[in-house]
């Protein structure tokens, strides 16, 4: 289960929770991805991208 | 050369010596793979120190005061006013204010090992050197070098004798504030909320540490007499013992706590903690009263470690049990005591806690804005590879995210 997101800065990363990321906007998460600048992680271990955007699909109320 | 400064001087390499110890303390709590590292960040602060505190931290601190407030002369490495006469006493003075910043600074780095980013922690440290210690400083001790230039707390009477406040409290809240706002480390915490337990890589190499430390802080405390008097010996000596009582009341401690505490690792943070107490005290007071000061903070220190657990706080190597709550009860524990201070007990008490507070609020405030912004721009953490691989040397800021292949828009926009 995911439990950290960690997103790339200009030097350096920021670590937050998934509550953290399911706050930022659409275009902003999209723009991250885009650059490839989000790494998804559960107990410290990597989760692929897709797999990790599925579970949180999940978890993100209907619109 | 009068014994005095000589005394000073000799003072002023215990206390730079410190900084092995520090060394030495941190590598060997740190894992294996960020040990380069760990020694890397204590070795740059020092350098930054040397030059930013010389030029522009001594005059903050010891400069003409502004309202009590700041200091606003001596700056470029010169004692300024000092009389020509007094002009090696003042430059005596000043290389062991400059050993004493090392040490604030240097407290910072081993909340934050393992994860910060080095880019930030240079940033952090600079802001300590350049601002934060030396307006702190000033507060307390401004007046040191001419009595005209006392700092506000120093003239209300607040009675640090050696920089428990000044140094460990300050160095402990700007230590805090990181812990805050760059995070724990990956998988110290559990989703479950349990902790994973992250064991010394060398604990034999941190007790040595811990052994430096001590015999710096002989220099530490006796060094802050400012003079080769007669009172020198007793100040070590409370000094010593303050550690000792540390090291015992927080062994007791940890073993009650249960089997899960390492109860080394305990014995060495009760011991700093006991000398950091005492710091604030070692010129007054019997020897049992610098024992009990000790021992409070050394009792303090396991339980304030397992709080900030349970709050999923990851202050790495105890930064704050040993110079944040050891300060606090030094400070304020410590005069009524030790008869430090010079009003009654009931007002010293409350200038005390006065001082804690400003310390403790400029500190938050200082430090937060400072890593909010690098926070918003830089980004404070090293990517989570080199977190979870080890950091060699110093960082590596180009490192990129994780190895999941690149999703396409439209993937993206189906998946968001």
């Amino acid at each position: 289960m995911i439990d950290q997101v960690a997103i790339r800065r200009s030097l350096g990363f920021d670590l937050v929770t998934v509550d953290e990321w399911l706050d930022l906007d659409r275009g902003e998460k999209l723009q991250l991805l885009r650059e490839q600048r989000v790494e998804f992680l559960a107990d410290g271990e990597e989760v692929p991208t897709r797999e990790a955007l599925e579970e949180l699909r999940e978890l993100t109320p209907a619109a | 050369m009068s014994s005095s400064d000589l005394w000073v001087l000799i003072a002023a390499a215990f206390v730079f010596l410190m900084q092995a110890g520090f060394l030495c303390f941190e590598v060997g709590l740190a894992r294996q793979k960020h040990q380069t590292a760990v020694a890397m960040k204590n070795l740059i602060d020092w350098a930054l120190v040397s030059t930013l505190f010389l030029t522009v931290g001594f005059g903050l601190m010891f400069g003409q005061s502004v309202f009590g407030l700041i200091g606003g002369s001596r700056f470029g490495g010169t004692v300024g006013a000092v009389a020509a006469p007094l002009e090696i006493h003042g430059v005596t003075f000043l290389l062991f204010q400059l050993a004493f910043a090392g040490t604030a600074v240097t407290i910072v780095s081993g909340a934050l090992v393992e994860r910060i980013n080095f880019a930030v922690y240079m940033v952090l440290s600079a802001a300590m050197a350049l601002l934060i210690y030396p307006v702190v400083g000033h507060w307390v001790w401004g007046g040191a070098l001419d009595p005209a230039s006392s700092g506000w707390l120093q003239s209300l009477g607040f009675h640090d004798f050696a920089g428990a406040g000044v140094v460990h409290l300050t160095g402990a809240m700007v230590a805090l504030v990181g812990v805050a706002m760059v995070g724990p480390r990956i998988g110290r915490f559990r989703a479950d909320g349990s902790v994973a337990d992250f064991l010394p890589s060398n604990a034999p190499l941190s007790a040595l540490g811990v052994v430096i430390l001590w015999f710096g802080w002989w220099g530490f405390n006796g060094g802050s007499t400012l003079a080769a008097t007669v009172e020198v010996p007793t100040v070590i000596l409370r000094t010593n013992v303050g550690g000792a009582g540390g090291l015992l009341a927080a062994l007791v401690v940890a073993w009650r706590l249960g089997a899960r505490r390492n109860l080394g690792q305990s014995m060495m943070i009760g011991a700093l903690a006991g000398l950091v107490a005492v710091t604030a005290v070692a010129d007054h007071g019997s020897l049992v009263a610098a024992l009990v000061v000790g021992a409070t903070a050394g009792a303090a220190a396991p339980l304030v470690e397992q709080v900030l657990l349970e709050l999923q706080v990851d202050d790495a190597l105890g930064v704050f049990p040993v110079h944040g709550s050891g300060a606090i009860v030094g400070l304020v524990l410590g005069p009524p005591l030790t008869g430090a201070g010079a009003h009654g007990a009931g007002l010293q008490l409350a200038i005390q806690v006065v001082g804690v507070i400003s310390i403790v609020t400029w500190c938050l405030a200082v430090a937060g804005v400072v890593l909010v912004v690098l926070r918003r721009t830089v980004g404070l953490r090293v990517s989570p590879a080199e977190e979870r691989h080890g950091l060699g040397g110093v960082d590596d800021a180009t490192a990129s995210v994780g190895s999941s292949a690149p999703l396409t828009d439209a993937e993206l926009a189906d998946l968001l």
